[in-house]
Protein backbone atom coordinates (compact mmCIF):
# COMPACT_ATOMS: atom_id res chain seq x y z
CA UNK A 1 0.00 0.00 0.00
CA UNK A 2 2.63 1.97 0.44
CA UNK A 3 4.71 1.56 -2.24
CA UNK A 4 1.84 2.41 -4.20
CA UNK A 5 1.26 5.48 -2.56
CA UNK A 6 4.74 6.53 -3.46
CA UNK A 7 4.86 5.40 -6.98
CA UNK A 8 1.87 7.11 -7.46
CA UNK A 9 3.39 10.54 -6.11
CA UNK A 10 6.59 10.23 -7.98
CA UNK A 11 4.58 9.35 -11.37
CA UNK A 12 3.37 12.80 -10.90
CA UNK A 13 6.37 14.78 -10.36
CA UNK A 14 5.70 16.33 -7.35
CA UNK A 15 7.57 15.73 -3.93
CA UNK A 16 6.29 14.27 -0.37
CA UNK A 17 6.38 18.01 0.76
CA UNK A 18 3.63 19.10 -1.97
CA UNK A 19 1.32 16.57 -0.35
CA UNK A 20 -0.95 18.31 2.03
CA UNK A 21 -2.98 15.15 2.75
CA UNK A 22 -3.29 11.55 2.40
CA UNK A 23 -6.78 9.58 2.86
CA UNK A 24 -7.44 6.14 2.98
CA UNK A 25 -10.97 4.49 2.78
CA UNK A 26 -11.67 1.20 3.26
CA UNK A 27 -12.70 -0.43 0.13
CA UNK A 28 -11.98 2.49 -2.23
CA UNK A 29 -9.14 4.44 -3.87
CA UNK A 30 -6.47 5.79 -1.76
CA UNK A 31 -5.91 9.42 -2.40
CA UNK A 32 -3.73 12.29 -2.32
CA UNK A 33 -4.00 16.03 -1.84
CA UNK A 34 -2.00 19.27 -2.87
CA UNK A 35 -3.81 21.63 -1.39
CA UNK A 36 -7.19 21.58 -3.13
CA UNK A 37 -6.14 18.69 -5.90
CA UNK A 38 -6.83 15.56 -5.34
CA UNK A 39 -5.63 12.73 -6.97
CA UNK A 40 -5.95 9.17 -6.74
CA UNK A 41 -3.91 6.29 -5.84
CA UNK A 42 -4.43 3.00 -7.95
CA UNK A 43 -4.83 1.02 -5.12
CA UNK A 44 -7.71 -0.02 -3.07
CA UNK A 45 -7.53 0.05 0.78
CA UNK A 46 -8.95 -2.73 2.51
CA UNK A 47 -9.75 -3.55 6.17
CA UNK A 48 -6.53 -5.48 6.93
CA UNK A 49 -4.87 -2.21 5.55
CA UNK A 50 -6.86 0.20 7.68
CA UNK A 51 -6.59 -2.06 11.09
CA UNK A 52 -3.02 -2.07 10.10
CA UNK A 53 -2.46 1.61 10.18
CA UNK A 54 -4.48 2.30 12.84
CA UNK A 55 -2.89 -0.46 14.90
CA UNK A 56 0.73 0.91 13.85
CA UNK A 57 -0.65 4.86 15.19
CA UNK A 58 -1.93 3.31 18.09
CA UNK A 59 1.41 2.08 18.83
CA UNK A 60 0.18 -1.50 19.36
CA UNK A 61 -2.15 -0.48 21.25
CA UNK A 62 -5.82 0.76 19.99
CA UNK A 63 -6.83 0.61 23.54
CA UNK A 64 -4.47 3.63 25.02
CA UNK A 65 -6.01 6.07 22.61
CA UNK A 66 -9.58 4.82 23.06
CA UNK A 67 -10.44 8.23 24.22
CA UNK A 68 -9.03 9.96 21.49
CA UNK A 69 -10.66 7.84 18.75
CA UNK A 70 -14.06 8.72 20.30
CA UNK A 71 -13.17 12.18 19.57
CA UNK A 72 -12.11 11.30 15.92
CA UNK A 73 -8.42 11.74 16.06
CA UNK A 74 -5.23 9.86 16.66
CA UNK A 75 -2.29 12.61 18.02
CA UNK A 76 0.84 11.82 16.56
CA UNK A 77 3.24 14.58 17.25
CA UNK A 78 4.87 17.08 14.92
CA UNK A 79 2.14 18.70 14.18
CA UNK A 80 0.19 16.42 12.27
CA UNK A 81 -3.35 15.30 12.47
CA UNK A 82 -4.52 11.86 12.20
CA UNK A 83 -8.22 11.75 11.65
CA UNK A 84 -9.94 8.38 12.00
CA UNK A 85 -13.05 7.91 11.04
CA UNK A 86 -15.37 4.89 12.57
CA UNK A 87 -18.82 3.55 12.16
CA UNK A 88 -20.87 3.62 16.22
CA UNK A 89 -23.56 2.65 17.30
CA UNK A 90 -25.21 2.48 20.64
CA UNK A 91 -25.84 -0.73 23.20
CA UNK A 92 -27.12 0.46 26.39
CA UNK A 93 -26.71 3.90 26.21
CA UNK A 94 -22.83 3.69 25.48
CA UNK A 95 -21.09 4.57 22.32
CA UNK A 96 -19.93 1.57 20.89
CA UNK A 97 -16.89 1.82 18.09
CA UNK A 98 -16.44 -0.71 15.11
CA UNK A 99 -12.65 -1.51 15.23
CA UNK A 100 -12.36 -1.17 11.25
CA UNK A 101 -12.25 2.69 10.23
CA UNK A 102 -14.11 3.63 7.50
CA UNK A 103 -11.23 6.33 6.63
CA UNK A 104 -8.09 7.79 7.97
CA UNK A 105 -6.99 10.68 6.88
CA UNK A 106 -3.03 11.97 7.55
CA UNK A 107 -3.07 16.01 7.20
CA UNK A 108 0.65 17.25 7.14
CA UNK A 109 1.37 20.51 8.06
CA UNK A 110 3.34 23.19 6.73
CA UNK A 111 6.11 24.55 8.69
CA UNK A 112 6.63 27.91 8.22
CA UNK A 113 8.27 31.01 9.80
CA UNK A 114 7.90 34.40 9.89
CA UNK A 115 4.45 34.60 8.12
CA UNK A 116 2.63 35.87 10.48
CA UNK A 117 5.08 38.99 11.58
CA UNK A 118 2.43 41.22 10.31
CA UNK A 119 -0.13 39.66 12.80
CA UNK A 120 2.40 39.80 15.94
CA UNK A 121 3.26 43.28 15.42
CA UNK A 122 -0.21 44.10 15.29
CA UNK A 123 -1.38 42.43 18.41
CA UNK A 124 1.79 43.66 20.30
CA UNK A 125 1.21 47.22 18.81
CA UNK A 126 -2.45 47.20 19.70
CA UNK A 127 -3.58 44.51 21.78
CA UNK A 128 -6.77 42.83 21.25
CA UNK A 129 -8.53 39.61 20.87
CA UNK A 130 -7.85 38.37 17.46
CA UNK A 131 -10.41 35.87 15.38
CA UNK A 132 -8.60 34.29 12.51
CA UNK A 133 -10.54 32.09 10.05
CA UNK A 134 -10.63 30.30 7.19
CA UNK A 135 -12.23 26.96 5.07
CA UNK A 136 -10.46 23.56 6.29
CA UNK A 137 -7.07 22.93 4.96
CA UNK A 138 -5.91 26.33 4.29
CA UNK A 139 -3.71 26.61 6.90
CA UNK A 140 -5.02 28.01 10.14
CA UNK A 141 -3.21 25.93 12.56
CA UNK A 142 0.24 26.77 10.88
CA UNK A 143 -0.46 30.44 10.90
CA UNK A 144 -1.42 29.95 14.39
CA UNK A 145 1.49 28.49 15.50
CA UNK A 146 3.69 30.98 14.05
CA UNK A 147 2.41 33.71 14.97
CA UNK A 148 2.53 31.77 19.04
CA UNK A 149 6.73 31.82 18.03
CA UNK A 150 6.53 35.71 16.89
CA UNK A 151 4.51 36.71 20.07
CA UNK A 152 6.75 34.56 22.54
CA UNK A 153 10.11 34.79 20.84
CA UNK A 154 13.26 37.21 21.12
CA UNK A 155 11.38 40.11 19.34
CA UNK A 156 8.50 40.83 21.29
CA UNK A 157 9.07 38.15 24.47
CA UNK A 158 5.16 37.86 25.28
CA UNK A 159 3.94 35.11 27.54
CA UNK A 160 1.63 32.99 25.59
CA UNK A 161 -0.69 29.97 27.16
CA UNK A 162 -1.47 27.87 24.12
CA UNK A 163 -4.55 25.42 25.17
CA UNK A 164 -3.30 22.41 22.46
CA UNK A 165 -6.24 20.08 22.92
CA UNK A 166 -4.71 17.86 20.32
CA UNK A 167 -0.96 18.40 20.24
CA UNK A 168 -1.28 19.82 16.51
CA UNK A 169 0.05 23.72 17.57
CA UNK A 170 3.19 22.11 18.88
CA UNK A 171 5.02 20.45 16.15
CA UNK A 172 8.37 20.13 18.41
CA UNK A 173 9.76 22.87 16.66
CA UNK A 174 8.93 25.97 18.66
CA UNK A 175 12.14 27.41 19.87
CA UNK A 176 13.42 26.68 23.09
CA UNK A 177 13.54 30.87 23.45
CA UNK A 178 9.86 31.13 23.16
CA UNK A 179 8.15 32.11 26.55
CA UNK A 180 5.25 29.56 25.44
CA UNK A 181 2.88 27.77 28.33
CA UNK A 182 1.35 24.82 27.11
CA UNK A 183 -2.04 23.17 28.05
CA UNK A 184 -2.28 19.97 26.82
CA UNK A 185 -5.32 17.84 25.68
CA UNK A 186 -8.25 19.38 27.89
CA UNK A 187 -11.13 21.23 27.01
CA UNK A 188 -10.63 24.70 25.64
CA UNK A 189 -13.12 26.13 27.56
CA UNK A 190 -11.33 24.47 30.82
CA UNK A 191 -7.66 25.02 29.48
CA UNK A 192 -8.33 29.10 28.99
CA UNK A 193 -9.75 28.87 32.88
CA UNK A 194 -6.49 27.27 33.98
CA UNK A 195 -3.92 28.96 31.96
CA UNK A 196 -5.67 32.54 33.57
CA UNK A 197 -5.62 31.08 36.90
CA UNK A 198 -2.39 29.44 37.04
CA UNK A 199 0.10 30.92 34.23
CA UNK A 200 -0.66 34.71 34.11
CA UNK A 201 -0.36 34.46 30.08
CA UNK A 202 -0.14 38.27 28.29
CA UNK A 203 -2.03 36.32 25.60
CA UNK A 204 -3.98 32.80 25.34
CA UNK A 205 -4.01 30.86 22.17
CA UNK A 206 -6.36 28.40 20.74
CA UNK A 207 -7.14 26.35 17.73
CA UNK A 208 -10.39 25.73 16.17
CA UNK A 209 -12.27 27.39 18.55
CA UNK A 210 -16.25 26.52 19.15
CA UNK A 211 -19.10 29.32 19.69
CA UNK A 212 -19.74 27.77 23.20
CA UNK A 213 -15.87 28.61 24.09
CA UNK A 214 -16.69 32.03 23.20
CA UNK A 215 -18.13 32.79 26.70
CA UNK A 216 -14.46 31.41 28.00
CA UNK A 217 -13.01 33.92 25.58
CA UNK A 218 -14.98 36.70 26.82
CA UNK A 219 -13.97 35.83 30.49
CA UNK A 220 -10.46 35.99 29.48
CA UNK A 221 -10.75 39.55 27.91
CA UNK A 222 -12.23 40.30 31.07
CA UNK A 223 -9.14 39.72 33.26
CA UNK A 224 -7.05 41.93 30.58
CA UNK A 225 -5.48 38.54 28.47
CA UNK A 226 -6.19 38.92 24.84
CA UNK A 227 -6.97 35.68 22.81
CA UNK A 228 -5.75 34.40 19.46
CA UNK A 229 -8.12 32.00 18.14
CA UNK A 230 -8.85 30.21 14.91
CA UNK A 231 -12.43 29.12 13.43
CA UNK A 232 -13.19 27.58 10.80
CA UNK A 233 -15.12 29.73 8.59
CA UNK A 234 -16.22 30.78 4.68
CA UNK A 235 -16.40 34.59 4.57
CA UNK A 236 -16.46 37.92 6.87
CA UNK A 237 -20.54 37.97 6.35
CA UNK A 238 -20.60 34.16 7.31
CA UNK A 239 -18.20 34.23 10.53
CA UNK A 240 -20.13 37.69 11.47
CA UNK A 241 -23.79 35.86 10.79
CA UNK A 242 -23.24 33.79 14.34
CA UNK A 243 -23.89 35.07 17.03
CA UNK A 244 -21.75 34.09 19.95
CA UNK A 245 -18.95 35.66 17.49
CA UNK A 246 -20.97 38.79 17.13
CA UNK A 247 -21.25 38.77 20.33
CA UNK A 248 -17.55 38.73 21.21
CA UNK A 249 -16.88 41.40 18.67
CA UNK A 250 -19.42 43.79 20.40
CA UNK A 251 -18.43 42.94 23.75
CA UNK A 252 -14.62 43.77 23.75
CA UNK A 253 -13.26 39.79 23.44
CA UNK A 254 -12.01 40.14 20.10
CA UNK A 255 -11.01 43.15 18.08
CA UNK A 256 -9.55 41.75 15.07
CA UNK A 257 -10.73 39.43 12.52
CA UNK A 258 -8.54 38.22 10.12
CA UNK A 259 -9.30 36.48 7.03
CA UNK A 260 -6.91 33.93 5.59
CA UNK A 261 -6.55 32.61 2.22
CA UNK A 262 -3.65 30.83 0.53
CA UNK A 263 -3.31 29.82 -3.17
CA UNK A 264 -0.92 26.93 -3.87
CA UNK A 265 2.83 26.75 -2.80
CA UNK A 266 2.11 30.27 -2.04
CA UNK A 267 1.92 31.85 1.75
CA UNK A 268 -0.81 32.99 3.06
CA UNK A 269 -2.50 36.15 2.81
CA UNK A 270 -4.09 38.20 5.33
CA UNK A 271 -7.61 40.48 5.26
CA UNK A 272 -7.33 41.80 8.79
CA UNK A 273 -10.29 43.85 10.12
CA UNK A 274 -10.56 45.69 12.95
CA UNK A 275 -13.16 46.01 15.36
CA UNK A 276 -13.83 49.04 17.20
CA UNK A 277 -16.35 51.47 18.44
CA UNK A 278 -19.07 49.81 16.20
CA UNK A 279 -16.90 50.38 13.42
CA UNK A 280 -14.85 47.79 11.19
CA UNK A 281 -12.16 49.42 9.57
CA UNK A 282 -9.11 47.77 7.51
CA UNK A 283 -5.70 47.33 8.81
CA UNK B 1 40.94 -51.95 35.69
CA UNK B 2 39.78 -51.35 32.78
CA UNK B 3 36.76 -52.90 33.43
CA UNK B 4 35.96 -50.15 36.65
CA UNK B 5 37.09 -47.23 34.12
CA UNK B 6 33.94 -48.94 31.11
CA UNK B 7 31.56 -48.98 34.26
CA UNK B 8 32.16 -45.82 35.84
CA UNK B 9 31.67 -44.16 32.34
CA UNK B 10 28.68 -46.41 31.61
CA UNK B 11 26.79 -44.90 35.10
CA UNK B 12 27.94 -41.38 34.46
CA UNK B 13 26.90 -41.53 30.81
CA UNK B 14 23.55 -42.57 32.64
CA UNK B 15 23.77 -39.69 35.16
CA UNK B 16 24.43 -37.41 32.73
CA UNK B 17 21.59 -38.21 30.61
CA UNK B 18 19.01 -37.94 32.88
CA UNK B 19 20.66 -34.61 34.06
CA UNK B 20 20.14 -33.14 30.60
CA UNK B 21 16.67 -34.15 30.32
CA UNK B 22 16.08 -32.89 33.66
CA UNK B 23 17.89 -29.46 32.61
CA UNK B 24 15.77 -29.41 29.63
CA UNK B 25 12.45 -29.84 31.12
CA UNK B 26 13.46 -27.06 33.88
CA UNK B 27 14.41 -24.96 31.13
CA UNK B 28 11.33 -25.09 29.58
CA UNK B 29 9.21 -24.49 32.97
CA UNK B 30 11.76 -20.91 33.77
CA UNK B 31 10.50 -20.03 30.08
CA UNK B 32 7.12 -20.41 30.89
CA UNK B 33 6.94 -18.79 34.20
CA UNK B 34 9.17 -15.63 32.87
CA UNK B 35 6.95 -15.10 29.53
CA UNK B 36 4.00 -15.30 32.56
CA UNK B 37 5.99 -12.42 34.49
CA UNK B 38 5.91 -10.78 31.05
CA UNK B 39 1.80 -10.68 30.56
CA UNK B 40 1.66 -10.01 34.35
CA UNK B 41 3.34 -7.10 33.97
CA UNK B 42 1.34 -5.86 30.70
CA UNK B 43 -1.78 -6.76 32.62
CA UNK B 44 -0.62 -4.35 35.02
CA UNK B 45 0.44 -1.86 32.59
CA UNK B 46 -3.11 -1.78 30.62
CA UNK B 47 -4.89 -1.56 33.83
CA UNK B 48 -3.17 1.05 35.75
CA UNK B 49 -1.73 3.27 32.73
CA UNK B 50 -3.30 2.27 29.89
CA UNK B 51 -0.05 2.51 28.11
CA UNK B 52 0.89 1.67 24.64
CA UNK B 53 2.25 -1.77 24.38
CA UNK B 54 5.51 -0.37 22.56
CA UNK B 55 6.15 1.79 25.64
CA UNK B 56 5.42 -1.08 27.60
CA UNK B 57 7.68 -3.49 26.10
CA UNK B 58 10.58 -0.83 26.04
CA UNK B 59 10.55 -0.07 30.07
CA UNK B 60 9.93 -3.37 31.02
CA UNK B 61 11.47 -5.10 33.86
CA UNK B 62 11.40 -8.76 32.68
CA UNK B 63 14.14 -9.43 29.87
CA UNK B 64 11.70 -10.77 27.39
CA UNK B 65 9.40 -7.75 27.17
CA UNK B 66 12.89 -5.97 26.15
CA UNK B 67 13.53 -8.51 23.29
CA UNK B 68 10.20 -7.77 21.84
CA UNK B 69 10.20 -4.14 22.08
CA UNK B 70 12.14 -3.94 19.25
CA UNK B 71 10.42 -6.56 16.77
CA UNK B 72 7.00 -4.83 18.33
CA UNK B 73 8.10 -1.36 17.00
CA UNK B 74 8.89 -2.37 13.64
CA UNK B 75 6.90 -5.24 12.42
CA UNK B 76 4.32 -5.96 15.20
CA UNK B 77 3.84 -7.53 17.97
CA UNK B 78 2.80 -10.92 16.71
CA UNK B 79 5.85 -11.04 14.27
CA UNK B 80 8.81 -10.14 17.30
CA UNK B 81 6.74 -13.05 19.55
CA UNK B 82 7.16 -15.39 15.92
CA UNK B 83 10.48 -14.26 15.54
CA UNK B 84 11.65 -14.94 18.76
CA UNK B 85 10.37 -18.08 19.67
CA UNK B 86 13.20 -20.05 19.77
CA UNK B 87 14.32 -17.77 22.85
CA UNK B 88 10.33 -17.40 24.48
CA UNK B 89 9.17 -20.68 24.93
CA UNK B 90 10.39 -24.23 24.30
CA UNK B 91 6.95 -26.85 24.28
CA UNK B 92 4.16 -26.37 21.49
CA UNK B 93 1.11 -26.21 23.90
CA UNK B 94 2.67 -22.71 25.77
CA UNK B 95 3.38 -21.65 22.12
CA UNK B 96 0.16 -21.99 20.59
CA UNK B 97 -1.18 -19.86 24.07
CA UNK B 98 1.30 -17.34 23.31
CA UNK B 99 0.87 -16.71 20.08
CA UNK B 100 -3.33 -16.67 20.30
CA UNK B 101 -2.37 -13.90 22.67
CA UNK B 102 -0.20 -12.11 20.95
CA UNK B 103 -2.26 -12.26 17.49
CA UNK B 104 -5.17 -10.65 19.38
CA UNK B 105 -3.59 -7.92 21.98
CA UNK B 106 -4.16 -4.56 21.27
CA UNK B 107 -7.26 -4.30 19.63
CA UNK B 108 -10.13 -3.81 22.25
CA UNK B 109 -10.22 -1.32 25.23
CA UNK B 110 -9.09 -1.57 28.23
CA UNK B 111 -11.05 -4.04 29.85
CA UNK B 112 -10.56 -6.35 26.81
CA UNK B 113 -7.25 -6.40 26.88
CA UNK B 114 -7.00 -7.26 30.76
CA UNK B 115 -9.84 -10.06 30.53
CA UNK B 116 -7.11 -11.32 27.25
CA UNK B 117 -3.95 -11.15 29.75
CA UNK B 118 -5.74 -12.49 32.26
CA UNK B 119 -6.93 -15.62 30.25
CA UNK B 120 -2.98 -16.06 28.76
CA UNK B 121 -2.06 -15.75 32.88
CA UNK B 122 -4.21 -18.47 33.84
CA UNK B 123 -3.45 -21.01 30.69
CA UNK B 124 -0.08 -20.91 31.40
CA UNK B 125 -0.13 -21.29 34.52
CA UNK B 126 -2.06 -24.37 33.91
CA UNK B 127 0.77 -25.48 31.99
CA UNK B 128 3.87 -24.38 34.02
CA UNK B 129 1.93 -26.50 37.12
CA UNK B 130 1.46 -29.41 34.69
CA UNK B 131 4.97 -29.15 34.02
CA UNK B 132 6.60 -28.87 37.62
CA UNK B 133 4.38 -31.62 38.62
CA UNK B 134 5.92 -34.03 36.15
CA UNK B 135 8.66 -32.57 36.62
CA UNK B 136 10.41 -33.91 40.09
CA UNK B 137 8.38 -37.82 39.01
CA UNK B 138 10.30 -37.83 35.54
CA UNK B 139 13.31 -36.52 37.43
CA UNK B 140 13.43 -40.11 39.69
CA UNK B 141 11.85 -42.04 37.71
CA UNK B 142 14.18 -40.97 34.88
CA UNK B 143 17.34 -41.31 37.15
CA UNK B 144 16.51 -44.63 38.43
CA UNK B 145 15.35 -45.76 34.79
CA UNK B 146 19.47 -44.64 33.67
CA UNK B 147 21.27 -46.29 36.79
CA UNK B 148 19.40 -49.52 36.49
CA UNK B 149 20.21 -49.91 32.14
CA UNK B 150 23.98 -48.63 33.19
CA UNK B 151 24.20 -51.46 35.82
CA UNK B 152 22.65 -53.85 33.50
CA UNK B 153 24.81 -53.10 31.01
CA UNK B 154 27.81 -52.99 33.56
CA UNK B 155 26.93 -56.57 34.33
CA UNK B 156 26.19 -58.07 30.88
CA UNK B 157 29.81 -56.98 29.97
CA UNK B 158 31.29 -57.70 32.86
Amino acid sequence: MFLAVRDAIEARGVGLSDISEIRLRRDMQISLSLDRVNMRVPRVCEASDMEYVVSRLCRGSVYAYEHHLREGYVPVGGGMRVAVNTAVHYSDGKMLRERVPLSVVFRIPVHTEGQSKRLAALMHRSPGGMLMFSPPAVGKTTVLRDLVVGLSGKELSMRVAVIDCRGEIDDGRIPESCLVDLICGCERASGMEWALRTLSPQIIAVDELAEEDITAVCNAARCGVPVVATLHGGSFAEVLSRKNVFDGFASGAFSYLVGITRERGAPPKFDIRRYAEGRWTEC
Amino acid sequence: MLKLFGASITVLAALLYSKIKSSALQRRINRCKAVTELICELKMQVECHALPLWDILEGCRSPVGRMLADGAKKEGFPFAVRKHMDKLLDGNEEREVLLSFADGFGRGNVDAESERCSECIDRLNKITDTLEKGASTEEKTRLAVSLCVSLMAVLFLA
